[in-house]
C-alpha cells in the first residue's frame, strides 16, 4: 500500500517537474519573442498554454485522488497541498506568457531597442522561474530563498520602465498606444515574478512545513 | 522441519503404545481367563465334596468368595443361590449337561461385552446339581477399561515429549547447518548426509564467481569505453530513471553521480528532449538540438529493446558547436563569395551597356574603360586569392626553402612604394635578417598582406614599421601602422574570410576581403603563431612568431 503511494508521490513530483519545464519553455519563448521582435514565435506561445492547462488539470485532479484514496497526513500532505498551491501559480505563468505573447503580436515586430530595461526584465523574470522550477526539483531552500529575494530586481525594473514609457508617452505622444502596450508586457513580467515568488515559498513550505505568513506571526 | 521430525516420532510412538496394549490385553485376558478357570474348578471341587458331607447336605450356606453359587434339585427347584435369583435354570445348557452326564460347562458374555462368564455345574450324589459361576474381565473389557486409559495418557505424554523432541532435534540440526561457510561449504563436516547438498552449493558457488567475474570485465569495459568517450552517453531505465551517465554528460548537464537513480527532469528539463525520450519509449529514433551554456548540442535518443520491448532509452549528447561554426562559415563563404564576384561583373556589364548603346561619348571612352579594366582587375585579384586559399584549405605541399623576411620585407616594401606615396606613408624597415625555412610564396603574401592593410588603413602622412628579429630561437616579424585601429569586438573576427569592420570604406580601399584570411592560414601552414594588439585610432601592431628551423 505504501509502496504504491510513494510510486504516486514520485509520479506528482515528475508531473510538476513538467508543468515546470513547459513554464520555463513559455516564458523563454516569450522572452525570446519580445527581445527579437519574433512575431513568429509569440504564436507559438497559444500551444504551450494549453499543454500548461492540460498539465495543472490532470496534476488537481491527481492530488484530489490521492487525498481522498490515501489520506496522506505530515509531509505527504504537506507535498500534495503544496503542489496544489503551485500548479495554480505556474498556470498563472503560462497563461501570463501568452498575454505577453498576445501583446509582443500586437507590437507587430516592432523593437523594443527604446527601453532595453524590457529585455533586462524579460531575462530577470525568466532566471526567477527557471532558478524556482530548480529549487523544486532539488528541493533546495536557499535557492527558493534566493528567487524571493529575487523578486526585488525585478520589481525595481518595472518602476524604472515605468519611468521612461511616461518619458516616451511625454516626448512623443504618437506613441501612447505602444508605451501602453509596453507598459502591460512589463506589469505581466512583475506579475510572473510575483508567481515565481509564490511557487519558491511553496518549495519551502513543503520542505520545512512554514509556509510565509506564519513565519512572520 | 520441526513438524517433519514430530510426525514420524509421534506416530511410531503412538503406533507402539497401540500395539503393546493390544498384545498386553489379549495375554492378559488369556491369563486371567486360564486362572479364572483354575479357581472355579478349585471352589467347584471344594463346594461339591463340601456339599457331598452328609451334615452339610441341604444346608445352604457356602461361603461364596465372588462366585455364584445356585443348588437346583433334581426337580429344577432352585435349593440355593448365591444372588437370591429363582431361574429355570434347566434352560441352560450346563445344568441340563450336569443332571444327564454328570458335569456340564458354559460360558457367555455379559451384555456390554465386557465381562466373560463361565460356569460349571455338577451333579452331586443326590441328584441335585451345584451349578458354580464365575466372572471375569473379558478381552474387550481389559482393552475398554483399563488399557484403553492408559494407552491415552501414555500417547498424551508421547505427544509432549515428540513436541519438545522434535524442537530440540530441528534446533540442534538447523543450527549447526546454519552455521555452515556457503562461501566454502566443503571445509564443514558436520553432517555427511548432506555432503551432496554442500558439493552442489560448492560448484554454484564457483560458476557464480566466474559470471560475477564475466559481468564485472563487462562492465569496466563498458565505463572504459564511455567514460572516455567525448559523447554523453545517458541510459534511461523505467520511468526515466537514469542507469548510467558517463563523465562527458555529467559536464554537459553539470551534474554528478549521484543523479542516478533519479528521474531524468531532475537534470535536464527541455521538453524538446522529453518529446524525443517520449518517441524513443514508443520505439522511434528522434533527436533534436539542444543550446547548453552557449554551446550547441545534437542530442539524440534511442530505444533499447531487448525481446522486441522497448525496456530503455539510450540517449548520445554530441557536441556539435564547432561544427555548426564550420557550416555557417561556409555558408557565409559561399554566399560572400557569390556577393563580391557579382558586384564588379555588374559594374563592368553595366559600363559595357553603356558603350554599347553608344551612350558615351567617344572622348569619355578612354575612362569606362580604364573602369572596366580596373574592375576587371579586381576580380582576378579576387579570384586569385580565392585559388590561394583553397590551396591552402588543401594543405598542398609547397617546396621549402630558406628565406629572409628582411629582404622580402623590402621586395614587397618596394611593390607598395607607390600606394605608401600616393597617402605619404613613410615604411621603414629595421631588424636582422631573420630567416626562417618556410615556402617563399606563403611568407611573401603573410607580409605583402599585412604592409597592405598597414598602408590601405594607414592615415595621410602616417607611419608603417616593419621590424624582423630572431630571438631565442624564435624568428619574429611586426607589422605595425599609425592606421584607424580595429575595435575590440571586431578583433576576433578579421581573421574570417570576407569579414569587414567597415563594410562601406573596403570597396574604396580595393581590398578583396580575403587579405588576412590567406595571412591566418599561410600562418598555420608554417605553425607560426598570429598575434595582434590594436587600439582604435592610434594603430595596429601585428605580429608572426615563425618557429626557427
Amino acid at each position: 500500500m505504501r509502496n504504491k503511494f510513494d510510486e504516486q508521490l514520485v509520479h506528482l513530483n515528475t508531473e510538476l517537474i513538467k508543468m515546470g519545464s513547459l513554464c520555463e519553455e513559455a516564458i523563454a519563448t516569450t522572452a525570446q519573442a519580445l527581445i527579437e521582435g519574433n512575431v513568429e514565435l509569440a504564436r507559438r506561445l497559444g500551444d504551450i498554454e494549453r499543454e500548461i492547462d492540460g498539465k495543472e488539470r490532470d496534476i488537481e485532479n491527481f492530488c484530489l485522488k490521492l487525498i481522498l484514496q490515501q489520506q496522506p497526513v505530515a509531509r505527504d500532505l504537506r507535498q500534495i497541498s503544496a503542489a496544489l498551491k503551485m500548479i495554480t501559480d505556474l498556470e498563472r505563468i503560462g497563461d501570463q506568457s501568452q498575454d505577453i505573447a498576445e501583446l509582443i503580436e500586437y507590437l507587430g515586430g516592432r523593437h523594443i531597442d527604446e527601453i532595453k530595461q524590457i529585455g533586462d526584465m524579460a531575462i530577470a523574470t525568466r532566471k526567477m522561474v527557471t532558478e524556482s522550477i530548480d529549487a523544486f526539483v532539488n528541493r533546495d531552500e536557499e535557492m527558493a530563498a534566493q528567487v524571493i529575494a529575487h523578486d526585488d530586481i525585478v520589481d525595481e525594473i518595472f518602476i524604472k520602465v515605468k519611468e521612461q514609457l511616461i518619458k516616451m508617452i511625454m516626448g512623443h505622444p504618437e506613441d501612447g498606444e505602444y508605451a501602453m502596450d509596453l507598459l502591460m508586457i512589463a506589469k505581466y513580467f512583475e506579475r510572473i515574478g510575483d508567481h515565481a515568488v509564490n511557487v519558491g515559498e511553496w518549495v519551502i513550505f513543503s520542505i520545512t512545513g512554514i509556509h510565509k505568513g506564519e513565519r512572520e506571526l | 522441519m520441526r513438524r517433519k521430525i514430530f510426525w514420524p516420532v509421534f506416530l511410531t510412538a503412538a503406533a507402539f503404545i497401540v500395539i503393546c496394549s493390544a498384545v498386553i490385553s489379549a495375554v492378559l485376558s488369556a491369563w486371567l481367563e486360564a486362572s479364572a478357570r483354575e479357581r472355579l474348578s478349585l471352589q467347584m471341587d471344594m463346594l461339591s465334596s463340601s456339599f457331598e458331607l452328609p451334615e452339610n447336605a441341604g444346608q445352604a450356606d457356602p461361603a461364596n468368595d465372588g462366585f455364584r453359587i445356585t443348588v437346583i434339585s433334581a426337580g429344577g427347584e432352585v435349593l440355593y443361590d448365591s444372588a437370591g435369583i429363582d431361574d429355570d435354570y434347566f434352560s441352560y445348557e450346563d445344568v441340563r449337561q450336569a443332571a444327564e452326564t454328570g458335569s456340564g460347562e458354559y460360558e457367555y458374555n455379559t451384555e456390554n461385552a465386557m465381562r466373560l462368564v463361565i460356569c460349571r455345574s455338577q451333579r452331586l450324589s443326590d441328584g441335585s446339581v451345584l451349578r458354580v459361576c464365575a466372572q471375569q474381565l473379558s478381552v474387550w473389557g481389559i482393552l475398554v477399561l483399563i488399557a484403553l486409559p492408559t494407552a491415552l495418557t501414555a500417547i498424551l505424554l508421547a505427544l509432549i515429549a515428540s513436541l519438545s523432541a522434535s524442537k530440540a532435534v530441528s534446533y540442534s540440526i538447523s543450527k549447526k547447518i546454519n552455521g555452515i561457510n556457503l562461501d566454502t561449504p566443503l571445509e564443514s563436516d558436520e553432517y555427511d548426509e548432506i555432503t551432496p547438498l554442500l558439493t552442489r552449493i560448492e560448484r554454484n558457488n564457483r560458476r557464480v564467481r566466474r559470471r560475477v567475474d564475466k559481468l564485472k570485465r563487462r562492465r569496466s569495459e563498458f565505463y572504459a569505453v564511455t567514460e572516455g568517450m567525448t559523447e554523453g552517453l545517458i541510459l534511461l531505465g523505467k520511468d526515466n530513471i537514469i542507469l548510467s551517465i558517463n563523465k562527458s554528460a555529467e559536464q554537459l548537464f553539470d551534474t554528478d553521480d549521484s543523479c542516478k537513480g533519479q528521474n531524468i527532469l531532475t537534470v535536464y528539463r527541455s521538453t524538446a528532449m522529453q518529446e524525443i525520450i517520449d518517441k524513443a519509449w514508443l520505439g522511434e529514433h528522434g533527436e533534436t538540438a539542444l543550446q547548453i551554456s552557449g554551446r550547441e548540442y545534437r542530442l539524440s535518443a534511442s530505444p533499447v529493446a531487448s525481446d522486441g520491448e522497448t525496456t530503455g532509452v539510450c540517449m548520445l549528447a554530441f557536441d556539435i558547436t564547432d561544427r555548426a561554426q564550420a557550416e555557417r562559415m561556409r555558408r557565409e563563404f559561399t554566399a560572400n563569395v557569390s556577393h563580391e564576384l557579382k558586384t564588379p561583373l555588374h559594374s563592368i556589364m553595366g559600363t559595357a551597356e553603356l558603350m554599347e548603346n553608344g551612350l558615351v561619348k567617344p572622348e569619355d571612352a578612354q575612362h569606362f574603360i580604364g573602369s572596366i579594366r580596373r574592375e576587371a582587375q579586381h576580380l582576378v585579384a579576387l579570384v586569385n586569392d580565392i585559388i590561394r586559399l583553397s590551396q591552402l584549405d588543401e594543405n598542398t605541399d609547397f617546396p621549402k626553402e630558406y628565406v629572409s623576411l628582411k629582404e622580402l620585407s623590402e621586395e614587397v616594401v618596394s611593390v607598395l612604394s607607390d600606394a605608401a606615396a600616393d597617402k605619404e606613408i613613410s615604411v621603414e624597415i629595421s631588424g636582422s635578417d631573420a630567416v626562417v625555412f618556410g615556402v617563399r610564396r606563403l611568407i611573401y603574401e603573410i607580409i605583402y598582406n599585412l604592409c597592405d592593410n598597414a598602408v590601405k588603413y594607414n592615415v595621410q602622412g602616417g607611419s608603417v614599421k616593419v621590424v624582423t628579429e630572431e630571438r631565442d630561437g624564435i624568428v619574429r616579424l611586426t607589422v605595425s601602422d599609425t592606421g584607424i585601429g580595429i575595435p575590440k569586438e571586431y578583433q576576433s573576427r578579421i581573421f574570417e574570410r570576407f569579414y569587414r569592420v567597415d563594410k562601406s570604406h573596403s570597396r574604396a580601399t580595393g581590398g578583396t576581403g580575403l587579405g588576412l584570411s590567406i595571412v591566418k592560414h599561410a600562418v598555420e601552414y608554417h605553425h607560426a603563431r598570429l598575434s595582434m594588439v590594436s587600439d582604435e585610432g592610434k594603430g595596429t601592431a601585428i605580429t608572426v612568431e615563425f618557429p626557427k628551423g
